[in-house]
């Protein structure tokens, strides 16, 4: 087996590790994703896995909760271990200060050549697949992600973590823990890769909005087509703009590009403008969205990709679905789809696929 | 130019040339909206000028 997944509850960060190094006992792990809940940070779970299983690379993420296989739980950690069999190398990179402007052309030159240069990933676009990790109190996936898909042709799938109880958001890489980060990482697959992005939204109205006046870094929305923008809004439900914000939760705003929605969701009205749990440049064209069936939905986007048996998935799932399916009591149906494969997941604060986008699950498939 | 950007910075990958459309329009141009006889619009084709140099295509 090329791929294993593992859920554990410790006592501690090392009680975690120790019962995830019997769990793994005879496998050889060269590279190990974890998503730990936040109740772990005050013992490092990086430090303690890196001293339990010295020759893999890791990375890893605070989680409000995590899935693994066909389980969703809570106050645990959620493994995924790749032996040489699944991922040939692999190459970690912290950038961070994330929330001031990034250069990220170094740290993708040293991932390049790692791999023996951009023209050997290019030749082999096929198998190399990235992970991206987000401390996200920083708030600035958006030009991250902006930035970082100009640096590079690889394919970066992730998503921005997220905290229990303690309110603890931070991202790991090797034995270390770090806010206001990101961490990259590069898998060469040995036989591929497959990507699946599903939301919970598909478009309600074929109006297209112009996004004529915004301030993306603090992620406020002033004027479709040049008006304000709740009155637009409102236009496009047919409701009265005193009541815009009943209908933040199930009318979310999405980018339609090349078919995929890049969904953008409400925060509140102020100063003016509604705030979004993600920015929105001048210039893009919007539409208004309608919630769907996230169960459905996923289950489709799944099956019409996955036709093989893979090594491993990994589910990067909006935290507002996880809350979403718990109120509707779905989560059960939800976790049966992901029972099939070996699998991990968390519930994100936000996901990434050439964007940053809300109220999405962003999936990485290891063939 | 937006034809440009997408064919030379993909040379012919279709993956790679629908992940360059999607990035473009994030950046905020709604490239759908345009076409070879579209009218100059000034303010875009600077956007898309800036846009060809971070990705190594002049247009």
């Amino acid at each position: 087996m090329a791929i294993k997944t593992i859920s554990i509850k410790g006592t501690d960060s090392k009680d975690m590790a120790g019962k995830a190094k019997e769990a793994l006992k005879g496998f050889e792990v060269k590279f190990l994703l974890f998503f730990a809940s936040s109740c772990y940070d005050d013992t490092n779970p990086a430090a303690e896995l890196a001293a339990a299983f010295p020759d893999s690379r890791i990375m890893g993420s605070t989680s409000h909760s995590e899935y693994c296989n066909s389980d969703y739980t809570d106050h645990s950690v959620s493994i995924m271990a790749m032996d040489q069999d699944s991922v040939a190398d692999s190459c970690i990179q912290v950038v961070e200060n994330i929330d001031k402007e990034v250069n990220l052309q170094d740290a993708v030159k040293n991932m390049e050549a790692h791999f023996g240069g951009s023209d050997e990933i290019f030749e082999n676009f096929d198998k190399y697949a990235g992970i991206v990790l987000f401390e996200s109190g920083a708030k600035a996936e958006e030009v991250f992600m902006d930035r970082l898909g100009t640096a590079t042709d690889i394919l970066f799938v992730g998503g921005s973590s997220s905290a229990a109880e303690n309110n603890i958001s931070k991202v790991y890489a090797g034995d270390k823990s770090y806010v206001n980060a990101a961490v990259l990482a590069v898998l060469k697959t040995v036989r591929g890769y497959d990507v699946v992005k599903t939301q919970s939204a598909c478009v309600m109205s074929e109006r297209k909005l112009a996004v004529t006046k915004s301030d993306l870094h603090n992620r406020i929305v002033y004027e479709f087509d040049g008006r304000p923008c709740g009155e637009v809004y409102a236009e496009v439900l047919g409701v009265p703009v005193e009541e815009i914000q009943n209908y933040f939760v199930s009318n979310p705003l999405g980018i339609v590009a090349d078919g995929e929605i890049f969904v953008r969701t409400f925060n509140q009205i102020q100063d003016g403008g509604i705030t979004l749990h993600c920015g929105l440049p001048e210039g893009a064209e919007i539409n208004v969205l309608k919630i769907g069936d996230i169960v459905a939905d996923t289950r489709q986007a799944l099956d019409q990709v996955i036709t093989y048996e893979p090594a491993g998935v990994i589910n990067f799932n909006c935290l507002y679905r996880t809350f979403e399916m718990l109120n509707k009591k779905l989560t059960a149906d939800y976790c049966a789809l992901w029972g099939k494969y070996s699998s991990i997941g968390f519930s994100t604060g936000g996901e990434a696929y050439l964007g940053h986008i809300n109220e999405t699950s962003t999936v990485l498939i290891i063939k | 130019m937006i034809q440009k950007i997408v064919t030379e910075k993909s040379k012919g990958n279709a993956v790679i040339a629908s992940s360059v459309k999607t990035k473009i329009i994030l950046k905020g141009i709604a490239i759908d909206k345009y076409t070879p006889t579209s009218p100059d619009d000034v303010a875009v084709m600077q956007k898309l000028r800036q846009i060809g140099m971070e990705f190594g295509v002049f247009v």
